[in-house]
């Protein structure tokens, strides 16, 4: 994982994993939440929302099940599996030591 | 940050499987993921005031490209590879079928190609990369340069063999052998078998260990050692029913009881023969000129050949110091190292070598033209491709797929190449005549390094070629595809002379085989209009080894001739009969006896090596029976007895050589040391008498390489010698077909003496046929190779053409429909082939200048550049050419402008 692009994929899967961390949620949901959250600062493409979704499955980190949404229509919910969580724990270990570490770096120099 | 894998493998496998075999469903679920995901938005969006569209064309906007998302969507899934490979196949072979005489066309080329390339490359390297022993690249025989004979001598004496066998810093193992044959009596019939004496080291030389028993010990090979033998797997099987009790048996060989002590394994071969017995060389032996031995040894490891040639160019200079004053044979003498395998092989690799060479450019030839046709096929499917990339397939998928396919048309092909090359093996080595293969026929199997060879080749030649045009067409713009549709020929300029490239290479390539091959043609007419000297047709001949116990004196020996030559003689249908010490063409007298002699009157020459000449010894009939022409004075007769003045005839080269004026008849020379193997003659003798040259006769050829120059010969008579030979050849010519005449000979022999086998049997038709052999072979080979470049090179120029009239259709119609005469479209399209075909043939008569060159060792009576070959080649190929333009300029002639201009 060395493309340049990682660090956009890289958060926007531990903002899709914080996301299903709470409950399970279906994929419009998830960027919907997203947005709300963050004061409509972080917009997740949705183009790239779903290839996200699918690969994070893929890769074990999330699971998926149908379900009935708020108006009984069929939805496809997402959740975290175990090791999804455990990944996710680390992944926001690295992200509060990259961040802080950007922090000082910025108010230092 | 690796995150842990093992609690998420099992998921990960199960989401794997479900993809793979559950795509539909997963693909159903996608699709209706991404409705719900855009049926949420539009409710968002139209709550938010929007109109039902506005809603939907911005749902559909934020998402992007719906189809492209689902193809990323199921990327992610991560089997995709697989899936879309059998995916990719399928769709591979469903176009293969749907342009079947294009697929088939590439596919037969491919094994074409790679089948002769493997079977050819698995028989070069069965004959000279394989070794069927661990020492081989170190094992060398020592010859010896001999100045006077102007050759190198095998045979060396007993003191030379310790001599070279005291250089241990630079051998590992001297040891020596001779051949030999004996009389194997068992029951009522004695058998002619073909063995070999051999020091103790020489079997355990070749870390070759015997099937049973042991080989010999030191003890065994001292003089007086005890009567043992080895026998060959063959002999084992042949003569004694594979005895599993015959250690320890006695064998009689001629006449003397031996105690079989070992049995080597199938196809172990050291000198030939098939038995081995003790050399028992006898170290006090102190006779330099009685060289009777082969020298072999074993380097030691690290030891080059150069480094070890110059310590015996020490040793030979150390020779001629001390004995050259006495023995003239060392002045000038130097020692040389011989590896086995080149020896063995020395005679087929030149041939090999340009069979090879041509195999490889066949190679090219059908790489070329699979290369032409492959990106002919892509550049068609350049708007089927367009459409695809502009429907959202990826760049990536497109490039892979068209890959697929082209590597499904070149592995099929690889595939049918290794099985046409099993098949075409067995016809190979059919056709060499065993002799000339190092190793038993059976032993030649399908190289697997060849069939990885032929296998990379394939795949590396269906990656390129794949490659290139799905490259190509995944880069052009999508826009010009489209509207340019197929027919276009502006933009496809870059493909266009890579393939014209191409075809000019395939035409060059082809040339230089097919001028290899007609040079061959020319050299083998050369060959067969050769003068042999004698006349091979209608003459049966043998061989006839005398026992020393038996007959010890040149008397008896003559006598015993004499009596056979009388009695085959009166047999019906018995023109003639004659012994001789050595046939042309088979018996290798030259390296066995070669004669020293002075001319009376003149002072000695030995520098320039004319006044040394082959030694046949023979009866009188000789010349007659074998059809050797006389040139001068009167042939051997029944008045060179044994009290008449000493004769001897000469040969026309001899003649030359010493009397160029033509007067040789009636002078005297004396004879002077005899060179090489003496123990083919019985008794010793002072060779003091004078001799009168008393006819000079038509050269023979000596060797079965009919090319190689002949050397000066002397013929004496059988009943004028004090010593005579014991191995003698008989030859009888006969009214009728003399390979019918062997029982009855057979038979007249046995009334003189029973206990004599005659053996090696074969009439001279059958001798000067078997040295056509391996040219016979180089030929039909080269010249199959040069025919199928040259149906190759056809194939691909025709595709060529064909392919550009059939993208060229509008414009010709267009052409046709303002006015363009059909002949004016006739020469256009003739034309561009034709222009091709030049610059092929020029750089191919190029090409073949430098390449024929490898070929000088080959040939005979005719030059590797000789203009009238190259020229008629180069017509052959025009000729060729025309006819694969004139099939295309005949339909682009026949095309109706308005069927053509409607086709877009």
């Amino acid at each position: 994982m060395s493309k340049p692009t990682d660090l956009v994929q890289g958060t926007v899967d531990l903002l899709i994993l914080k996301t299903v961390a709470l409950r399970p949620t279906h994929g419009w949901a998830i960027a919907q939440r997203i947005r709300q959250v963050s004061d409509n600062v972080l917009q997740v493409n949705q183009g790239a929302l779903y290839p996200a979704l699918h690969r994070l499955e893929h890769q074990g980190w999330i699971r998926s099940e149908w379900g009935e949404s708020e108006n009984n229509r069929r939805a496809k919910y997402y959740s975290l599996t175990a090791a999804g969580r455990k990944y996710l724990r680390e992944e926001e270990a690295n992200w509060e030591r990259l961040s802080s570490a950007i922090g000082l770096v910025l108010r230092t120099s | 940050m690796q995150p842990p894998v093992y609690t998420r493998w099992p998921a990960k496998i199960i989401h794997c499987l479900r993809s793979l075999f559950l795509r539909d469903r997963l693909d159903q679920e996608l699709a209706e993921e991404l409705r719900f995901h855009l049926e949420k938005q539009m409710a968002e969006d139209i709550a938010a005031g929007m109109s039902p569209e506005q809603a939907r064309a911005s749902a559909l906007k934020n998402l992007g490209g719906v189809e492209q998302l689902k193809e990323e969507c199921r990327d992610s899934r991560g089997v995709r590879f697989i899936q879309e490979f059998v995916q990719d196949l399928r769709y591979g072979l469903r176009l293969i079928t749907r342009t079947p005489v294009l697929s088939a066309v590439i596919v037969a080329i491919l094994a074409i190609g790679i089948g002769s390339a493997t079977a050819v490359y698995s028989l070069i390297d069965a004959c000279l990369v394989y070794s069927k022993y661990p020492v081989v690249d170190r094992w060398d025989v020592v010859h010896a340069y001999s100045p006077r004979q102007k050759m190198f001598v095998n045979y060396l004496s007993v003191p030379e063999v310790l001599d070279v066998k005291s250089l241990t810093d630079i051998f590992e193992a001297v040891g020596a052998i001779r051949g030999d044959s004996f009389n194997l009596t068992r029951g009522d019939y004695p058998e002619r078998i073909l063995g070999t004496r051999v020091s103790a080291n020489g079997i355990s030389m070749t870390q070759v260990a015997p099937i049973l028993g042991r080989s010999f010990t030191e003890q065994e090979d001292r003089p007086g050692g005890p009567p043992v033998v080895v026998l060959s797997a063959e002999l084992w099987k042949r003569s004694f029913a594979s005895d599993p009790e015959i250690l320890g048996q006695p064998i009689r060989l001629d006449g003397v009881a031996y105690t079989v002590i070992g049995v080597m394994p199938p196809h172990f071969d050291l000198w030939g023969g098939e038995l081995w017995i003790p050399l028992q060389l006898n170290p006090s032996d102190s006779n330099r000129t009685d060289r009777r031995n082969w020298i072999i040894t074993v380097l030691r490891k690290g030891v080059t050949e150069q480094a070890a040639n110059a310590r015996l160019a020490v040793l030979a200079k150390e020779l001629e110091e001390q004995y050259g004053a006495t023995m003239p044979d060392y002045r000038g003498w130097d020692l040389r190292v011989w590896n086995v395998k080149e020896a063995v092989n020395g005679s087929v690799k030149p041939a090999l070598l340009v069979l090879a060479f041509a195999v490889g450019l066949l190679i090219l030839v059908s790489c070329a033209n699979v290369a032409v046709l492959l990106l002919a096929r892509g550049t068609v499917r350049m708007r089927e491709i367009a459409v695809r990339l502009a429907l959202g397939a990826g760049q990536r998928r497109v490039l892979r797929q068209i890959l697929t396919e082209s590597l499904v048309l070149s592995l099929t092909g690889g595939i049918l190449g290794v099985l046409a090359a099993i098949a075409c093996l067995p016809l190979l080595i059919h056709l060499i005549p065993d002799e000339y293969l190092d190793v038993a026929p059976e032993l030649i199997r399908i190289n697997p390094t060849a069939l990885a060879i032929a296998a990379a080749v394939a795949v590396a030649m269906g990656a390129l070629f794949g490659i290139v045009p799905a490259w190509q067409a995944s880069r052009q713009d999508l826009v010009v595809a489209l509207k340019e549709g197929s027919g276009k020929i502006g933009g496809d300029r870059a493909g266009r002379s890579v393939r014209d490239v191409m075809v000019v290479v395939e035409i060059a390539l082809s040339l230089i085989v097919l001028a290899g091959a007609a040079l061959m043609v020319q050299s083998y007419e050369h060959l067969e209009g050769i003068d042999l000297g004698f006349r091979p047709d209608h003459v049966l001949s043998f061989s006839i080894s005398l026992p020393e116990t038996k007959y010890p004196r040149a008397e008896q020996i003559a006598q015993f001739f004499d009596r056979a030559i009388q009695s085959i003689s009166s047999l019906p249908s018995v023109e003639s009969a004659a012994v001789v010490s050595g046939r042309p063409m088979i018996d290798r007298t030259e390296d066995l006896t070669s004669q020293d002699f002075v001319i009376e009157g003149r002072p000695e020459q030995d520098a320039r090596g004319a006044e040394n000449a082959n030694l046949r010894v023979v009866s009188p009939g000789y010349f007659r029976t074998m059809g050797i022409r006389l040139l001068q004075g009167r042939s051997l007769s029944e008045q060179d007895g044994r009290d008449a003045p000493r004769s001897v005839v000469i040969s026309d080269t001899l003649a030359h050589l010493n009397w160029p004026k033509g007067d040789a008849v009636g002078h005297w020379i004396r004879m002077g040391q005899l060179f090489g193997r003496r123990d083919a003659f019985t008794g010793t003798a002072t060779r003091s008498a004078s001799l009168e040259i008393v006819g000079v006769v038509s050269d023979v050829k000596q060797t079965r390489v009919l090319e190689a120059p002949v050397r000066p010969e002397l013929y004496l008579p059988l009943d004028q010698q004090e010593t005579a030979p014991r191995i003698m050849a008989v030859v009888v010519r006969s009214t009728t077909d003399p390979a019918q005449l062997t029982p009855a000979v057979r038979k007249a022999v046995a009334s003189v003496d029973a206990e004599q086998p005659i053996y090696d049997v074969s009439t001279m038709d059958e001798v000067v046929a078997d040295s056509f052999g391996p040219k016979r072979l180089t030929l039909f080979l080269l010249l199959f190779l040069g025919c199928v470049a040259l149906l190759l090179s056809s194939i691909g120029l025709y595709a060529l053409i064909a392919y550009s009239v059939s993208v060229r259709r509008h414009e010709i119609g267009i052409r046709i429909a303002i006015g363009a005469q059909r002949a004016d479209i006739r020469r256009l399209i003739l034309l561009q082939g034709l222009k091709l075909t030049a610059i092929g043939v020029l750089t191919g008569l190029v090409g073949s200048l430098a390449a024929t060159r490898l070929m000088q060792s080959v040939l005979y009576g005719v030059s590797p550049t000789d203009p009238f070959t190259l020229l008629s080649v180069a017509a052959a190929l025009f000729g060729a050419a025309l006819l694969a333009c004139y099939i295309p300029a005949r339909s682009a002639v026949g095309i109706e402008p308005i069927i053509a201009l409607r086709h877009e």
